[in-house]
């Protein structure tokens, strides 16, 4: 399987890919201009389902399996936060 | 009381006098599309059942005309053909679950009117709903992504099958050529998702009615025989079901402004959901609220929102014919060939995993006796 650092998987790039995916979801939130640092629920209107996408997401994108954990998707308040924690996961599986 | 759960800080109403400020606020003061959120999000898009304003006004509109009481007897021959195929299926005297009996069946009938999908197609639509209702707590575990897999890919069948169905039904008089009349028509993927909820809206409740009603008739072999000897006699066991067991046991709202409904002060943001299931066991209106009484029916209900399966006032259910029938053709379809019977036993109550929509708390069995 392919391992995170084989691809590039940068914050930059899982952010990317996250605002990526919350914008194919909900095609409103590419209007306006994406700072990454909204609320996921609050701002964006992201539910339990659509945090899911986001989990799948960063697997395709990134061609990974079994390796983010799905609780990551949890909690964080927004994008920026996200990728944060999704990095430093990635890190600590080094 | 029914079990479930709603948001923290939501307000509940019930009764005959808050139906009235509840029913007749407008979805400018209480929002059907921030109360269903509550309850599915918006991972099914948005539709006539949870849209406000303008939006909802033109789409409702459009849809009227193929669910009037007229458009629904010309659906009852695909009812028919339906269950006739389910039917061969059933095992004759063994116990079979009535709700899991009945939901492909109605499922494939709203598909079939609304989507022109039918068959296996349908059964695969219908697993993705299934997995879309109650996608469970798949973020909670660190194991989940399987379930995570199944549910984002329910959704992309979901809508990769309802935009093929926007494509497929241009030719057709249904709700994509109603949609396209519009002055200022959607566009396809709305359009997608303007099926989608018409589905949703109508197999859940409608599926969920006609299994209660079949179980309750197996417990009730008098109203039972009455029914299969005076096809009349359904409308008083329809009414009878639907108080004991309205399938949106909640209606659900969110406040769009401060508001103040009988004195209570709700800020705006506030869940807002009226109870109607308690409403329909109001001992004042109702004697022994809890008994299995269609012949109560006889009479209209005394007094104004008594009785709202179907809700009440400008957004009133839409497919109260549709379902109606559906329900009906069901119904009677089966008794026809089967005698149903059911173990005594206690009651079989509802549960509520989202704060509207029910449930049976056990599966509702009932064995199938083939009649000559
Ligand atoms: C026994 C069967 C049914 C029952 C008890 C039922 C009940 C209800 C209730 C209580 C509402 C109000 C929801 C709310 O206020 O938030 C509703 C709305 C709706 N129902 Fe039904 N329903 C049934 C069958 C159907 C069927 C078969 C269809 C479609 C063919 C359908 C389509 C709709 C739609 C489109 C709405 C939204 C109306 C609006 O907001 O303007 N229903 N239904």
């Amino acid at each position: 399987m392919l391992r995170v650092g084989d691809v590039g998987m940068s914050g930059e790039r899982v952010r990317a890919v996250l605002i990526a995916a919350a914008i194919r979801i909900k095609p409103e939130l590419g209007y306006g201009g994406i700072s990454g640092a909204e609320h996921i629920t609050a701002d964006w209107g992201l539910d339990s389902v659509d945090r899911m996408e986001l989990l799948i997401a960063v697997e395709e994108a990134f061609g990974i399996e079994d390796e983010v954990d799905p609780r990551v998707f949890m909690t964080p308040a927004s994008v920026n936060d996200l990728t944060e924690q999704i990095m430093a996961a990635e890190a600590a599986l080094r | 009381m029914i079990p479930t759960v709603h948001p923290p800080g939501a307000i509940v109403l019930s009764g005959r006098t808050m139906a009235a400020h509840f029913f007749r606020a407008g979805d400018e003061r209480l929002s059907h599309a921030g109360g269903w959120d509550l309850v599915f999000g918006d991972r099914f898009g948005r539709g006539v059942l949870n849209l406000d304003g303008p939006r909802h006004r033109d789409y409702r509109k459009a849809l009227l005309p193929l669910l009037t009481r007229r458009a629904a007897s010309g659906y009852e021959p695909v009812a028919r053909e339906v269950l006739d195929r389910a039917l061969t299926g059933v095992a004759a005297d063994a116990p079979v679950d009535l709700h899991a009996l009945v939901k492909p069946i109605v499922f494939e009938v709203s598909a079939t009117l609304f989507a022109g999908i039918t068959g296996e197609a349908a059964m695969e639509l219908l697993g993705a709903y299934t997995a879309l209702q109650d996608p469970g707590d798949a973020l909670g575990t660190a194991d989940g992504r399987r379930v995570a897999r199944q549910v984002v890919g329910a959704r992309r069948r979901l809508r990769a099958a309802l935009g093929e169905a926007v494509a497929a039904m241009t030719d057709v008089d249904g709700p994509v050529r109603r949609l396209r009349e519009l002055p200022d028509p959607p566009g396809d993927e709305e359009i997608a998702q303007n099926l989608a909820i018409l589905i949703l809206a109508g197999f859940e409740t409608t599926s969920y009615v006609t299994a209660r009603m079949l179980w309750l008739l197996a417990r009730h072999p008098g109203h039972q025989d009455a029914l299969r000897a005076d096809g009349s006699a359904f409308a008083a066991v329809f009414a009878e079901t639907t108080r004991l067991h309205p399938p949106l046991a909640w209606l659900p709202r969110t406040a769009a402004t401060d508001l103040s409904i009988a004195d209570t002060a709700i800020p705006a943001g506030s869940g807002v959901y009226f109870d109607i299931a308690a409403t329909h066991r109001d001992p004042e209106v109702f004697e022994a609220p809890d008994e299995f009484r269609p012949e109560r029916h006889a009479a209209p209900p005394q007094g104004k929102f008594a009785q709202v399966p179907f809700s009440a006032g400008r957004r009133v259910c839409a497919g109260i014919h549709v379902g109606t029938m559906e329900a009906e053709t069901i119904t009677t379809g089966i008794l026809r060939r089967f005698r149903l019977t059911a173990p005594p036993g206690a009651h079989i109550g509802d549960v509520s995993a989202n704060g509207s929509t029910v449930t049976p708390a056990a599966p509702l069995l009932a064995r199938c006796h083939p009649l000559p």
